[in-house]
C-alpha cells in the first residue's frame, strides 16, 4: 500500500481552513450586526423597540416610523435639502473639477506642479483648520442657512477630490484622439470635448465619489444650517437625539435607512475604483 | 518687454484650471491663512469686534486645564484607534489575500462600513449602547457580562467611541492592505516557496517588505484623520461628555469657535490641532523608516 505523499499536508490545509472561517465570520457578524439591528429596529412597532429583553427577532412589522418620519417630522423638506445641496455641489465640482483636471493632464504651465500638490495636500488638510474662517465667510456673504452656502462649504472638500481622479482619467486616455481632431480642425476648446466625451465613464465615477462625500458630510451641514430651510438628513437625524422623553429610534433608524440605501445602491456602481480612489491616490 | 511670455499653450493650461482654483482659493486657500489671522484676534461674533490681541489666545490655552484635557484626550484616543485599527486590518486583509471561497462577498461585506455615513454610525452605535433598551448589554448578559454604561461611564467612554469608530475605519486599512497585497508580483511568493519558506517567512521577508510603502501611507493618513476629524461619531454618541471624557480637538474646535462663536479662541484650537498633527506624522514616518 501506498500513502499518496500529499495527504498529510493537505488534511493540515483542511484543519487551518477552521481558524481561517471563524475569524471571517466573526468580522461578518461584527460589520452586519450593526446593520441587522438598526434596520430592524425600523421596522418594529413601537412597543417591541422598547421592550426588555429586547426582540432580536420579530414577526410584527411596520412601517409606521417610516411615514411619521414624513407626517411627524419635517425629513421631506430635510431630504429635499439634501438632494440639492449634493446635486448643487456635484454641479460646480465636476464642471470645474473635470475642466481642471484636463488642463492638468494636458499641459504645462508655470506652477502647474505646485498647484497640483496644492491639490493632493489638500486630503491631509482637516477641516477644523479652516471651518471658522469658512463660517464667517459664509457669514460675511448672508449664506448662513442657506443652500449656496453648504455647497460652498462642500466644494472645499469635493473640488480637489474631483480634479485628483479626473486627472487620473484623462492621464490615461490616449491622446491620438484629440489630436486627430486638432488635425482634423478642431479648436483646442473641440478637443476638449472630444476627451470629456471619452472621459464619460470616469466623469461618472468622479461624480459618485463626490455624491458619497457631499450627502455623508455632517460638521458642515452641521454650522451652516440653521432651520429647516437648509438643514440636511444627517443634521435632521442628530438633531432628533435632543428630544425630550424619549429618543425616537424608529424614526431614526428609519431614517438612517432611507438615507443610506442610495449609498449602498452607488456603492455597487464603484466598488471595483474604490481602493484607486483612496489608495492609488495617495500612493502615485 | 522683459517680461517672460507665456507660450499660447500655457496660457491655454492656466485658463482651463482658473475657474476651480479661483473657487478654491475662495472656499479653501483663503479660509486657511485668515485662520491664522483670526487665531491671533479677539472676535466674539455679536458681542465683541474683531481687534488683535497678539498671542493672547494661544497663552489662554496653554493655561487652561481643560485645554490639556482635550489634547491627552486627542492623543489617548489616537494611540489606541490606530495601532487597533491597522493590525486588524492587516489581519483581515492577509486572511482574503488566501484564495478562499466567496472572498469577494466577503471583501465586499467588509468595507461596507466605509459607505455608511460617519454621523450614521454613530446612531447606530449610540443605539447598540443604549443603557435601558440597547442591544448590547443583553447580549453580554447572556454571556455574564455587564451590564456596561457604555457612553454615562466617564472611563469607559472613549474606549465605546474608539469601538464605533473602528467599526468604520478598519475597512480604510483592509483596503490599503489588501490592494498592497493584490500588487505584489507572484514570481515574488514563488521564489520563496521555492525555496521553502515557512507562513510565517513568507510574510516577514515577502509580504511585509512588499506592502510596507503602502502601510505607512494608510498609517499617516489614518493618524492624522484620528487626530484632526474625529468628529461626527463623537458628536452623536457622547458629544464630549460625559463630562469631559470624550472631548477632543475637532468637537473643542467646534464647541469654543461655531457654538460659543469665540472665533478667534476657536481658530487658535484648531491651528495647535494642525501643530500637533504635523509633529505626530513627522515621529511616524521617522519610527516607520527604521
Amino acid at each position: 500500500m501506498k500513502v499518496s505523499p500529499k495527504k498529510g499536508p493537505e488534511i493540515k490545509k483542511a484543519l487551518m481552513t477552521v481558524p481561517l472561517y471563524g475569524a471571517i465570520l466573526i468580522s461578518l457578524i461584527w460589520v452586519l450586526f450593526p446593520v441587522y439591528w438598526a434596520f430592524s429596529t425600523s421596522l418594529k412597532p413601537e412597543g417591541a423597540i422598547f421592550s426588555i429583553p429586547p426582540r432580536f427577532i420579530t414577526s410584527e412589522l411596520t412601517l409606521e416610523h417610516y411615514s411619521g418620519l414624513f407626517t411627524r417630522y419635517p425629513f421631506s423638506i430635510y431630504f429635499v435639502n439634501s438632494i440639492t445641496i449634493t446635486i448643487g455641489t456635484l454641479i460646480v465640482s465636476v464642471m470645474f473639477g473635470s475642466i481642471a483636471a484636463y488642463g492638468f493632464s494636458r499641459y504645462e504651465f508655470p506652477g502647474s506642479k505646485y498647484l497640483l500638490s496644492l491639490i493632493v495636500l489638500s486630503r491631509m488638510i482637516p477641516p477644523v483648520a479652516y471651518v471658522i474662517p469658512l463660517y464667517v465667510l459664509i457669514w460675511s456673504f448672508g449664506l448662513v442657512d442657506t443652500h449656496l452656502g453648504v455647497i460652498l462649504a462642500h466644494c472645499s472638500i469635493v473640488l480637489p477630490f474631483t480634479i485628483w481622479i479626473m486627472k487620473g482619467f484623462f492621464d490615461e486616455l490616449p491622446r491620438d484622439f484629440e489630436e486627430a481632431a486638432m488635425v482634423d480642425g478642431c479648436s483646442r476648446l473641440g478637443a476638449l470635448r472630444v476627451a470629456l466625451r471619452l472621459a464619460l465613464p470616469g466623469l461618472g465615477v468622479a461624480a459618485i465619489f463626490g455624491f458619497v462625500e457631499s450627502w455623508n458630510e455632517f460638521m458642515f451641514a452641521l454650522t451652516i444650517t440653521r432651520s429647516p430651510a437648509s438643514l440636511t438628513v444627517p443634521v435632521g437625524l442628530a438633531m432628533l437625539l435632543e428630544r425630550p422623553w424619549r429618543i425616537p429610534w424608529g424614526e431614526i433608524t428609519a431614517g438612517a435607512a432611507l438615507f443610506t440605501i442610495p449609498i449602498f445602491i452607488l456603492g455597487y456602481f464603484i466598488e471595483k475604483y474604490i481602493a484607486r480612489a483612496f489608495v492609488l491616490g495617495t500612493v502615485r | 518687454m522683459r517680461i517672460p511670455r507665456l507660450t499660447k499653450k500655457a496660457q491655454y493650461g492656466l485658463l482651463l484650471v482658473a475657474p476651480a482654483f479661483a473657487l478654491l482659493f475662495l472656499v479653501y486657500i483663503y479660509p486657511l491663512v485668515f485662520n491664522v489671522d483670526l487665531s491671533l484676534s479677539r472676535w466674539i461674533l455679536g458681542r465683541v469686534d474683531k481687534y488683535y490681541i497678539g498671542l493672547g489666545n494661544y497663552e489662554l490655552h496653554f493655561s487652561d486645564p481643560l485645554f490639556y484635557r482635550v489634547l491627552a484626550n486627542t492623543f489617548f484616543f489616537t494611540a489606541v484607534s490606530v495601532p487597533l485599527e491597522f493590525f486588524i486590518g492587516l489581519g483581515l486583509a492577509l486572511l482574503l489575500s488566501k484564495a478562499i471561497k466567496g472572498r469577494s462577498i466577503f471583501l465586499a461585506v467588509l468595507l461596507l462600513p466605509m459607505m455608511i455615513a460617519p454621523v450614521i454610525v454613530g446612531l447606530a452605535w449610540r443605539w447598540l449602547y443604549a443603557w435601558d433598551y440597547g442591544a448590547l448589554n443583553p447580549i453580554l448578559g447572556m454571556l455574564g457580562v455587564g451590564p456596561i454604561a457604555w457612553l454615562g461611564d466617564p472611563s469607559i467612554a472613549m474606549y465605546s467611541v474608539i469601538i464605533a469608530d473602528a467599526w468604520c475605519t478598519i475597512p480604510f486599512m483592509i483596503l490599503f492592505a489588501f490592494s498592497g497585497i493584490q500588487m505584489i508580483p507572484n514570481e515574488r511568493y514563488e521564489a520563496a516557496r521555492v525555496n521553502g519558506a515557512s507562513s510565517w517567512q513568507m510574510f516577514k521577508y515577502v509580504t511585509f517588505p512588499s506592502i510596507k510603502g503602502i502601510l505607512s501611507m494608510a498609517l499617516i493618513i489614518r493618524a492624522m484623520d484620528a487626530f484632526t476629524k474625529l468628529f461626527d461619531v463623537a458628536y452623536v454618541l457622547t458629544g464630549g461628555g460625559p463630562g469631559y471624557a470624550t472631548e477632543v480637538l475637532p468637537i473643542y474646535t467646534y464647541r469654543i469657535g461655531l457654538k460659543f462663536f469665540r472665533l478667534g479662541s476657536g481658530a487658535a484650537v484648531g491651528l495647535i490641532t494642525l501643530f500637533f498633527a504635523a509633529i505626530m506624522i513627522m515621529v511616524i514616518m521617522k519610527a516607520w523608516r527604521r
